[in-house]
């Protein structure tokens, strides 16, 4: 928390320095076009539109949110110390792609858990089911055969070859 | 005792092994209930209600000051969240500034602003809009918002001197009145 | 007036629902069939009674009676009349009541049919029909109202109650406050009736597969009864879904259809549940295999529909979509564990009598491919379901920290399993039930497989280097070409038996082979929304400029010139100003369109509207938002611009889709030869 607390009073005394210093020095800083900034903003969300991506949300907050993309990108902020700061501001919300810390590894480690015992199970069930009729057979009437259609298909296939 | 004869006689691989798996089946939809009624209850639970510990917390103002539980002590603390967006906010920001600007000097009182989902660009430019003095931050990660349950902007809480919710407006004050009441009721307490 | 008939009605449609249920099980316990009779006629009048009660409030809706809070609530003077009667389903407590409405009218329908073979399912199939309908009665009678009145009491505050209290004075406002904007498009009235005719409807399989269960009957009866509905239910649910869609696109302006809100997932599903389930039954019909699976896939779809219906309307999760929170809650969770838990539990009860008849020969057979199109699919239901409803609640419990999943997550963990039953889609077709050998299913598919290879050198021939985008469309080349491949193998075939002409013998193909060449068609459609689906995904690109008057911005072989900027105000039930742009659209050179994106701004209740400018060919999409626009001097605006490949085939496939459907669904006499 203390260490939280000093980095970030360092990143606002930084980012107000660097203001300073631009504003003082008068260089013409490109501005990040529409594009830069959206393809950031695409890939995170703000609180205040809930589940609409911060690239496409209308609403004052998120314009504003945008501009202070465009300000951290005219600071030379890259890409991933974009997400970085503003996850430090808002916690997990703000990033469509939850990072992977912490609990955070669960959500990525379920899915694969649940994929695996699935395809055990299904390769198990049609490798016994499949091994019990080849042993059976013989007790197996091909009157059971449910599909006449299909044979009389099948039939008609092989009479044409 | 029946059910048990039962199992002894015809237990079978098979069985056992269905029975384990439908063991794990009901756990894992008890258990996803659970969760669900525990989130239900989490998002139904409301704001803090008067009378509830205050949630403490530190909040680092804009300004670079750092203020604490410790300053907290003693005094009666007015908890506002508000964001630079929010129009209803702006009503009621001059207000708690005249409010303020009278209590300010009897250093009973403390008034702490917290921007909700602000850049800080945006919340400067509100403060200097409205003229507002008192110590206003970020909230970081949202922890001050998620302890008070804060549901919208703007939401303002009374903390008396024992620390306990002593008034809450869900929404803007209706004017310097209604604040200079809910702060005399706290400091009466 | 009319509200306290219809607040009666509703009552006595609760009351009613509730002596089905108890006479039902009463005379099958007893074993008297007048009980059993009674309980068949008191549900079939429910249908009646609840119509009251509905046209009663669409009455409240069109008269404008605002007195009632509900009508207060989501019309106002100004809604045309067609929006006042959609309004019904406008908010939560009259989409609950239409939610009856349809639950009653299917149940009627399930009623009037002939009973003679299936009498030991009849009460059961009222008992489970019956619960659910007094479930979502009951939301409407004890806890959203939806003829609640407002009224001044003496003794001070306002309260909402049908009835007068001692002393009270009616208020009526002079005003609604009117439906949300966003709601006002034809996709969103027919969306939600889709995707609640969808959820009903599958609660007639699900009713008679429990009746199956209790009945101890083992055999495919339940499954045979309920094939049409399940593929009406089936339809309706994919309706509703892809309308959502289309609302999403033409209304919500960030240039796609699917969002992967959780709203969105807690629709999708009953679907993910539903579509193996469709293909599964026909594993048990053909093969008397895998009854468990079955019911415990019907069991699910139904969990599905009720939990995500529970999820959508007790604020447990936020989305745009969702209704405010409201106290059924905790009475909701309760009925969905309850119901879920109870059917679970049956079937484990019943476990042993339900034994295959017959067992699986190959995994290459049909069965054996439906089963793997059974488990891709749950596996998408699974990750869906988890990265939408589960983790984020786990998350906000456990961690303490509220996380957002964007569609690119869902998108990665799930495409690969949508790719792989699209190429499963190809496949499948042309294995044999029972037994398919490596060799045999070769023989069949080589044909069409090797038509469709060329694909996968051309397309990066042409600059296509996405692999997702190449795969998937060297899988709908696949599936198409099968198709077309099973249709003129079967025409064939029976233009040798019959010696008819092709046209006849085509024609008597498919309509002796409902099912199984209306599911082709099914598969058809689906393999063309997944054009759409890719296009937007794969291959979309966007850039955003703002633009002076004349000045142009590029995207692709796309120019847009900034042309206009008009900026008025008018009255469409609520007062709000209009920006509208137009802008020239030119392709290589040539004009080719004018479109006109604006942003409809609410002033009562500050939504905007942002409302795309599209041309939309078959090939591409021209799509264009306002995003933002100098006030006062109009002379220049910022526009975001989207160019969405192939997204027409979404809407062209939804169609062929039905069409499909339909052919499958549609009733026939010769009920014999699928």
């Amino acid at each position: 928390m203390k260490k939280f607390q000093i980095i970030s009073i360092f990143i606002i005394i930084a980012v107000s320095l660097i203001a300073v210093g631009n504003v003082l020095a008068q260089e013409p800083v490109p501005t990040p076009s529409a594009d830069e900034v959206n393809s950031i903003a695409g890939n995170m969300f703000c609180p205040v539109c809930e589940n609409i991506p911060l690239d496409v949300c209308g609403t004052e907050a998120c314009e504003m949110w945008r501009e202070e993309i465009a300000d951290l990108l005219i600071l030379g902020f890259s890409e991933d110390e974009i997400y970085e700061y503003f996850y430090e501001r808002h916690g997990d919300m703000v990033l469509a792609t939850p990072p992977l810390k912490g609990f955070n590894w669960l959500m990525y480690i379920i899915p694969g858990v649940a994929m695996i015992i699935g395809t055990v199970f299904l390769f198990r069930y049609l490798k016994n089911t499949t091994k019990q009729t080849a042993a059976e057979e013989i007790e197996e009437k091909p009157s059971e055969i449910k599909d006449p259609y299909l044979d009389k298909l099948e039939e008609e296939l092989k009479k044409r070859n | 005792m029946n059910e048990k004869v039962d199992i002894k006689v015809d237990e079978t691989e098979p069985k056992r092994k269905m029975r384990f798996g439908s063991l794990v089946a009901w756990i894992l939809l008890i258990a996803f209930f659970v969760v669900l009624a525990m989130q239900m209850f989490k998002t139904q639970q409301g704001v803090l209600q008067v009378g509830e510990d205050a949630p403490q917390f530190t909040l680092e103002t804009y300004d670079g000051r750092v203020i604490t539980p410790e300053d907290w002590e003693g005094k009666v603390v007015l908890v506002n969240f508000w964001a630079s967006f929010c129009i209803s906010c702006k009503d009621e920001a001059r207000e708690l500034e005249e409010v303020w600007q009278f209590y300010k000097d009897s250093g009973d009182v403390l008034f702490l602003g917290v921007a909700w989902s602000d850049t800080k660009k945006a919340a400067l430019g509100y403060m200097e809009d409205y003229g507002i003095t008192y110590a206003n931050g970020p909230d970081a990660k949202h922890q001050i918002t998620d302890a008070y349950r804060m549901e919208a902007v703007p939401e303002t809480y009374i903390i008396d001197r024992n620390g306990k919710i002593s008034s809450t407006a869900i929404g803007p004050f209706s004017g310097v009145d209604h604040i200079k009441l809910v702060i005399e009721n706290a400091l009466d307490n | 007036m009319l509200a306290v008939i219809g607040y009666g009605a509703l009552l006595i449609s609760f009351i009613i629902s509730l002596y089905a249920i108890f006479a039902a099980i009463y005379g099958e316990l007893k074993k008297q069939s007048r009980w059993v009779d009674s309980a068949r006629r008191a549900m079939l009048l429910t249908f009646p009674v609840i119509t009251v009660s509905a046209i009663s409030m669409i009455i409240l809706l069109v008269s404008g009676n605002y007195e009632v809070a509900y009508v207060a609530k989501v019309t106002s003077d100004s809604m045309p009349a067609y929006l006042k009667i959609t309004a019904f389903w406008g908010g939560q407590a009259g989409s609950l009541l239409f939610w009856s409405w349809l639950m009653s009218a299917f149940a009627s329908l399930v009623m009037l049919r002939k009973w003679d073979r299936d009498r030991e399912f009849l009460p059961w199939v009222i008992v489970v029909t019956m619960v659910t309908l007094a479930f979502f009665l009951s939301l409407s009678v004890f806890f959203e109202n939806p003829f609640v009145r407002t009224w001044w009491t003496a003794s001070g505050p306002m309260v909402k109650q049908v009835f007068q209290p001692a002393g009270g004075l009616m208020y009526v406002p002079g005003q609604g406050s009117g439906l949300n904007p966003l709601l006002r498009h034809w996709g969103m009235v027919i969306h939600p009736p889709m995707l609640y005719l969808g959820f009903v409807s599958f609660v007639i399989p699900f009713a008679f597969a429990i009746a199956s269960l209790i009945t101890k009957r083992s055999d495919d009866r339940w499954i045979k009864i309920t094939r049409r509905w399940t593929l009406w239910a089936w339809l309706f649910l994919s309706m509703g879904l892809i309308l959502g869609g289309r609302w999403a696109y033409d209304v919500l302006g960030w240039g796609g259809y699917w969002a992967w809100d959780p709203v969105e997932v807690a629709a999708l599903l009953p679907w993910l549940a539903g579509t193996p389930f469709l293909h599964s039954v026909m594993i048990q019909e053909k093969r008397g295999m895998m009854k468990h699976w079955n019911m415990f896939l019907i069991i699910l779809t139904y969990g599905m529909m009720v939990l995500g219906t529970f999820l959508t309307r007790s604020g447990a999760v936020t989305s745009v979509h969702s209704f405010s929170q409201s106290q059924i809650g905790p009475y909701f969770l309760v009925f969905t564990l309850i119901s879920v838990a109870g059917s679970l539990f049956l079937l484990f009860y019943r476990w042993s009598s339900l034994k295959a008849e017959t067992k699986m020969k190959s995994w290459l057979s049909r069965e054996g491919l439906f089963l793997i199109n059974n488990f891709l699919f749950l596996i998408i239901l699974f990750i869906s379901f988890w990265l939408s409803v589960l983790y984020p609640i786990l998350s906000e419990i456990f961690a303490n920290a509220r996380v957002s999943i964007g569609p690119e997550l869902f998108e990665k963990l799930t495409g690969p399993f949508w790719l792989s039953i699209l190429i499963l889609m190809g496949i499948a077709p042309m294995s044999a039930w029972r037994a398919s050998t490596a060799k045999s299913l070769g023989r069949n598919i080589w044909k069409p497989a090797a038509a469709s290879l060329p694909i996968l050198i051309l397309l990066p021939i042409f600059g296509v280097t996405n692999i997702p985008g190449i795969l998937t469309f060297w899988s709908v080349l696949f599936v198409i070409f099968v198709t077309i491949y099973e249709f003129y193998r079967g025409t064939k075939a029976k233009v040798r038996t019959s010696r008819m002409n092709a046209f006849s013998a085509f024609n008597q193909l498919v309509s002796r082979n409902r099912r199984r060449y209306g599911g082709y068609i099914i598969h058809i459609g689906a393999v063309l929304i997944s054009l759409g689906i890719i296009g937007l995904e794969a291959f979309q690109s966007q850039t955003q400029a703002t633009l002076s008057l004349g000045e142009e911005m590029a995207l692709g072989e796309y120019t847009a010139r900034f042309d206009d900027l008009n900026i008025y105000y008018t009255v469409d039930g609520t007062n709000m100003q209009v920006a509208e742009a137009t802008l020239t659209v030119v392709k290589d050179g040539k004009v080719v369109d004018f479109i006109v994106p604006r942003v409809d701004y609410y002033l009562e209740s500050g939504q905007p509207m942002t409302i795309p400018g599209v041309r939309s060919t078959m090939e591409d999409d021209f799509y264009a938002i306002l995003v933002d626009w100098e006030e006062i001097s109009t002379n220049s605006a910022t526009f975001k611009i989207y160019h969405n490949p192939l997204v027409n085939w979404l809407w062209i496939g939804s169609i062929v889709f039905i069409l499909g459907t339909f052919v499958a669904a549609w009733p026939t006499k010769e009920e014999s030869g699928y």
